[in-house]
């Protein structure tokens, strides 16, 4: 027999659709946690500070790092010594140390009729471009929009574009756009430069928190220091989910007919993105409302300052934060107590932050007449309700449904970074923690020890210190719990090597972080259980508003109706009820009609016909009416 | 046989729960404050270094001479100094809130440049507007054509001033801008180009937009200097505060708060309106809430349902009035301005010279007094303005000048009583609990850029920062004026460090909560240090100290050819990582079957009914009798033939079912007898 072309598989698995897969909404950030720092000078000089000690705790390891390059001093500036060096793109070192962008990457630029002539002279080559005016001094074409300004540009270009119809002073970006430079660098004059420069500041270019060309003035501050750069995941899961507040009652009178109109916080774009938040979407405006909770909670000038001083939002994206760990004698895992301090302070960021957001959820329950629009906002779903009711009113209760987060906030993975205020940051897994060494107390013992005299067994032993104390900070993570939990291990391979006779092995050893491991937070109520990856510092567990209303009615239990009211409504109700019995008696005749058929018994169908003679079996249709509300009553003697 | 492509879980309850519907998940609004507690030790325990001068000032400007009318004329001598102060800040405030003069250094307390002082102290870098955040770098600011600015004239004055020409930044042209509705209007004030390089005042508070240079030169010659912050709406505000000249060194905790508002019972309250219909009367009613319009619905808004930087306010200021101390609330000085920027719920004091006293707690209690004084009030003020109206209304006339709530037709359908319906308007009760979050230490001496606050875990390294010889001094314990410096201390003193830091945690620890019962807030927690076990650390046997050992030996043999004589030791390892810090506690409060949760220390809950603009009706039949006995007789006659007809239909339904019997039972005498009973008719 032919089949059909295809069929499905006989033997074939259903795919499983789960109950429950819980999806996190995950948000990330970092901490800087500062280990160990030195500044230029001798030890006590109360200019430098930061210059290590003999009876600090940290000599032992500060003393032989080794201490930052020292920054070209300022020589004599002029406003046109400053011009140039701008234009040639913040590239000399003496003017411009430590800038933080690439030589010629940002130029300045002069077009203004009046001061072009102090530094360019025009020149008519023999085929121009029609609109563009060629200053020698200067490769660059002009356009005739152009005005003074510093310009971004791509490595390697030297062609710069205006953007058409804007007449500012300032910085521009190629492509004739201006999303390379934030306004402030754009409006950055050689005079402000100057003066700056003359009261002993340097001008730092950097990449803000918008991913634009950012500047500051900042003072030399020459140190170095070490520090671990935590990366730390939130996690959000869902929670329970049930009736919140009493959003609105409302009530119907007996008959009554009304509009209902819901208008929730998602119906305008300012009020949606108000009340968003990270737990539950990401959005460029929670993300900043959060990162401000986060900045709120960590308020602390000398944090803050810390952070601008190494360049730190420059290269630590979304940082909540540097942490100076000051440490005591010994292993002493300072870390440990800075870190318990950034989940609370996580936690309560996180608290605020979603009562805030959550307060903004707002769900207005109106009832509206049907002829009125309210101008100027938009109109929501209009519902008709109606009270069907007509002795009693009915009132309805709308409440507003809340969802209940878990947040977790865990430790995802760490790397150690090497800051010098001279040269700017440098990362390293916990894999190339000797090559950190090599920079911080040098790569032999000829390079070490600054000062003190070069001794290969004092070298040695600041090394060896110097690692184990990072690796011992990351050794004691406080988990939740109260439970430490090592975060580094040491990782050992053994393996043949190959050509030799002697069966020869090698080992190579190295650190890193456990980012594989898992931990497993349980709710002791509820005994929820969720598993994130690394270490979980904190859990919160927040309510938020959602835009769901749930609604159930409450029946009035005064009565409506007088006793002729009530008694009508008792008579229709029995004379439908009366149809409703005769018509399902009339089927059963039916029904019995046909089982004295199907029992072919003579003697009852003659039965039958004696007792339903054949003329009222006509297929009579007995209509059911709806049913009605009281009949209209009589006027009184009408 | 082959199965659906797709099916559900067949252990779905043991892989997974469905979905369940809480009967209540409570939700809270929560405000955060700030209170203050400070400490009276003497400043011979503090260092004298940064705190004997002030050496940041605003620069000095000549006021301006007035004409009668109050107008300033620009061209006059006698202002340049003001002319040119208002030059540079329009300048600064164009170019980001960022001046391109340097500060004004007072006196140089630093040997070496004026840069050692700032970096000492972290800032100020900027002559007029010092220390504002970076987000103030998108602000500009926009001057109107009309500005007075551009009455200057190329004369004397400007050359004094040191303005010799108007560039081209201050082109007088109107500045256009977008409003909400996508029209470029002329506009002038602060703006910012943060969204966009045209220019939006979306983000910015009115305290912000509405700024001038005018006030900015005005307020530092007053010697007030400006702060921009986040209000909490998140909006950019900013505020003007003073330079303190008054130096006072003071510890401080700075205690976290949050006020959190749960929703409690809810049900109906006053009567708002009896109406009454007479039999079979049509009327309409309408009902107006304070939701009706915006002015209202400002006014009924409170802390406990809703969170605006207008209800905020409005809070804040019942707080500071119920705050006594007027002395403490009065104080304008550095360190208090970053928390005045949002919610400061005042400062109380704690004696510490001579010994515990328990100072906080008492200051504490009067905080949490105040605050749910000025609650309640805050509460009932606001829900005094939450009228609900009903009234019955014509039909023909329509109020105007005002809004008209919805109209609703109703119907007394009984003509024998009159119906009463009674309305209620619905009232919410709050629950609010007021909690401790989170305690710092903080360190002022009331000058500029002094106030300082860390978490408790470094409250060691910060009593060393500002107090000398924190390690080696001991102090009486009764009279701090005493000290001790040596190996073995008399009786009655206590190490430097510890005494003071054991006074600020006693303080700071003792916090009775709303019941009466003395909570500890902060705790001493020790972690025991664990060696890095033989796995972690690439099996290597042996401890730490070994590891270290060998490692030093391999290193120094890589250089010198052989092991170091003496074996390294590693320095003493501590035994256990040890910090103060906040207690990790959750408190509770039970609300009829649910409890409320909050972290920290509840230290005083109150409960608040607040009116909301739900109403509920009942009905009520009047019991009076309204017909005559006529009337009375035609609707029991009306009644009786809607009974007539039901009774014909079930006797009907009787004989049916009587003669389905017959037939089911095969009773042919029965049947005869229905035969002459109802006999067939003939057709």
């Amino acid at each position: 027999m032919a089949t059909a072309l295809t069929q499905f598989e006989t033997d074939g698995q259903a795919s499983v659709l789960s109950y429950n897969i819980p999806e996190p909404t995950i948000y990330n950030g970092q901490t800087v946690a500062k280990l160990f720092e030195r500044g230029v000078g001798t030890p006590g000089n109360v200019n430098n500070p930061m210059a290590p000690q003999a009876g600090d705790v940290d000599y032992a390891v500060t003393s032989h790092m080794l201490p930052p390059a020292a920054v070209v001093p300022v020589g004599a500036l002029t406003l046109e010594s400053v011009t140039r060096a701008m234009r040639d793109g913040f590239a000399d070192p003496a003017i411009f140390p430590n800038v933080g962008v690439p030589p010629g990457r940002i130029r300045y630029v002069v077009f203004d009729p009046v001061k072009i002539n102090q530094y360019y002279q025009r020149v008519y080559p023999a085929n121009p471009s029609p609109g563009v005016e060629y200053y020698s001094g200067y490769t660059g074409m002009v356009s005739e929009y152009d005005t003074i300004g510093v310009y971004y540009f791509e490595s390697g270009s030297r062609q710069i574009y205006g953007e058409p119809g804007r007449n500012f002073s300032g910085y521009l970006a190629p492509d004739g756009n201006s999303l390379w430079l934030s306004n402030g660098l754009r409006m950055l004059s050689p005079a402000t430069v100057l003066s700056q420069l003359q009261t002993g500041f340097q001008l730092r270019i950097f990449v803000d928190g918008t991913n634009k060309y950012s500047y500051r003035f900042e003072l030399p501050k020459q140190k170095v220091a070490i520090a671990i750069i935590e990366k730390y995941r939130l996690s959000t899961f869902l929670g329970n989910y049930g009736a919140g507040r009493t959003l609105q009652t409302f009530s119907l009178l007996p008959g009554e007919k009304t509009k209902l109109s819901v208008k929730t916080y998602k119906r305008s774009t300012t009020t949606a993105k108000a009340a968003s938040s990270v737990l539950d979407s990401y959005t460029q405006e929670s993300a900043h409302e959060f990162e401000r909770s986060v900045a709120d909670e960590r308020a602390n000038k000398a944090e803050q300052k810390d952070s601008q001083e190494w360049h730190v939002e420059a290269e630590v994206e979304q940082n909540w934060g540097v942490v100076a760990v000051k440490a005591k004698a010994g292993y002493s895992g300072g870390t440990a107590s800075a870190r318990e301090s950034t989940a609370r302070s996580m936690n309560n960021a996180t608290q605020k932050h979603a009562a805030k957001a959550s307060s903004k959820r707002d769900i207005n329950i109106t009832q509206t007449s049907e002829t009125k629009e309210e101008e100027g906002t938009e109109n929501s779903n209009i519902r008709d309700l109606q009270n069907i009711n007509v002795g009693s009113t009915l009132n309805f209760v709308f409440r507003q449904m809340n969802q209940q987060y878990y947040t977790v906030f865990h430790l995802v993975d760490a790397q150690l970074a090497y800051f010098d205020t001279t040269v700017g940051i440098r990362r390293f897994s916990f894999g190339e923690i000797e090559s950190l060494l090599d920079l911080a107390v040098g790569a032999s013992p000829s390079q070490g020890v600054s000062g003190a005299s070069t001794n290969v067994n004092s070298w040695a032993a600041a090394r060896i210190l110097l690692r184990n104390r990072i690796l011992s900070e990351m050794l004691n993570i406080i988990d939740h719990t109260g439970t430490m939990v090592p975060f580094v291990e040491e990782k050992v391979y053994t393996g043949p090597v190959f050509g030799t006779v002697t069966n020869e092995t090698f080992t190579t050893r190295y650190w890193r972080t456990r980012s594989d491991m898992l931990s497993t937070f349980t709710d002791p109520e509820t005994t929820f259980s969720i598993q994130v990856p690394g270490v979980i510092l904190g859990v919160t567990t927040n309510v938020m508003r959602t835009d769901a209303v749930i609604a159930d009615s409450v029946l009035g239990l005064g009565q409506g109706l007088d006793v002729y009211s009530q008694t009508l409504q008792t008579e229709t109700v029995r004379l439908q009820r009366a149809q409703n019995d005769l018509q399902a008696a009339q089927s059963k005749r039916v029904q019995l009609a046909a089982a004295v058929l199907g029992g072919k018994d003579a003697t009852q169908a003659a039965i039958f016909g004696q007792v339903f003679p054949p003329p009222p079996l006509v297929t009579t249709t007995t209509t059911t009416t709806p049913v009605p509300a009281p009949a209209p009553v009589p006027a009184p003697g009408g | 046989m082959a199965s659906a492509l797709v099916q559900l879980d067949p252990d779905g309850t043991a892989k997974g729960t469905p979905g369940v519907l809480n009967y209540n998940v409570p939700d809270a609004i929560s405000y955060p404050g700030r209170h203050f507690i400070a400490f009276d030790f003497p400043h011979s325990m503090f260092h004298t270094l940064l705190s004997d001068t002030t050496y940041f000032g605003l620069p000095g400007v000549n006021p301006p001479i007035r004409a009668a009318n109050g107008t300033i004329n620009f061209n006059d001598p006698a202002n340049a100094s003001y002319v040119k102060a208002v030059y540079e800040v329009i300048l600064a405030m164009q170019n980001g809130f960022q001046s391109s003069k340097p500060p004004d250094l007072l006196a140089n307390i630093f040997p070496g440049s004026n840069g050692d002082a700032i970096l000492r102290v972290r800032g100020p870098y900027d002559r007029w507007l010092p220390d504002l955040p970076d987000e103030a770098r998108s602000l500009r600011l926009a001057l109107a054509p009309t500005d007075p600015i551009f009455t200057i004239v190329d004369n004397i004055t400007t050359q004094q001033s040191g303005v010799s020409t108007i560039p081209q930044t201050l082109s007088p042209g109107p500045f256009l801008l977008k409003g909400p509705n996508g029209v470029a209007a002329p506009f002038a004030g602060v703006y910012t180009t943060k969204d966009t390089s045209e220019g939006s005042v979306a983000g910015l508070g009115p305290s912000l937009t509405s700024l001038t240079p005018y006030r900015v030169v005005d307020e530092s010659i007053q010697k007030r200097r400006l702060v921009i912050y986040r209000d909490v709406e998140g909006l950019l505000a900013c505020k003007f505060v003073p330079f303190s000249t008054n130096i006072q060194w003071q510890f401080y905790l700075v205690e976290e708060y949050r006020l959190s508002s749960f929703y409690g019972n809810y049900g109906a309250g006053k009567t708002l309106k009896t109406m009454s219909l007479l039999p079979g009367e049509k009327t309409k009613l309408s009902l107006k809430t304070y939701r009706r319009s915006t002015e209202t619905t400002k006014q009924s808004s409170s802390v406990l349902d809703a969170f605006s930087s207008q209800i905020a306010e409005d809070f804040q200021e019942a707080v500071e009035s119920e705050t006594t101390n007027k002395e403490a609330a009065s104080r304008h000085d550095e360190g208090y301005v970053e928390a005045e920027l949002t919610g400061n719920w005042g400062t109380g004091s704690a004696k510490v010279s001579g010994g515990f006293k328990g100072g906080s707690t008492s200051a504490r209690e009067q905080m949490a007094k105040n605050v749910s004084k000025a609650l309640q009030k805050h509460a009932s003020t606001a829900s005094a303005k939450r009228d609900v109206k009903v009234e019955q209304s014509s039909e023909g006339t329509t109020e105007s000048g005002e809004e008209t709530g919805v109209e609703r037709d109703i119907q007394n359908v009984n003509v024998g009583n009159t119906l009463n319906f009674v309305f209620r308007q619905m009232n919410q009760e709050h629950v609010t609990l007021l909690h401790l979050t989170d305690i710092k230490v903080a360190f002022s001496n009331s000058t500029y850029g002094s106030f300082r606050a860390v978490p408790l875990h470094q409250i060691e390294d910060f009593i060393r920062d500002y107090m000398p010889n924190a390690d080696t001094e001991y102090v009486k314990t009764d009279d701090f004026s005493k000290t001790y410096v040596g190996a073995t201390p008399p009786a009655g003193y206590k190490k430097k460090l510890d005494l003071v830091r054991d006074l600020i945690l006693t303080e700071a620890s003792s916090v009775p909560d709303w019941k009466g019962v003395l909570t500890q807030a902060v705790e001493k927690v020790s972690f025991p240090w664990s060696a890095p076990t033989t796995a972690l650390w690439g099996g290597t046997t042996g401890a730490t100290a070994t590891r270290y050992q060998t490692d030093v030996s391999d290193l120094v043999k890589k250089y010198t050819g052989a092991a170091p004589l003496e074996p390294a030791t590693q320095p003493t390892l501590a035994s256990a990582v040890d910090f103060y810090r906040f207690k990790r506690q959750t408190s509770t409060y039970s609300l009829g079957a649910n409890v409320l949760k909050v972290p920290g220390v509840i230290v005083a809950v109150s409960r608040n009914v607040l009116r909301t603009d739900g109403v509920i009706v009942d009905s009520l039949l009047g019991i009076g009798d309204a017909l005559d006995v006529y009337s009375h007789n035609l609707q029991d006659e009306a009644t009786r033939g809607k009974t007539n007809a039901a009774v014909t239909l079930e006797v009907q339904v009787a004989l049916e079912t009587l003669k389905q019997s017959i037939v089911s039972n095969k009773d042919s005498v029965s049947a005869a007898l229905v035969d002459k009973m109802f006999p067939t008719p003939n057709p």
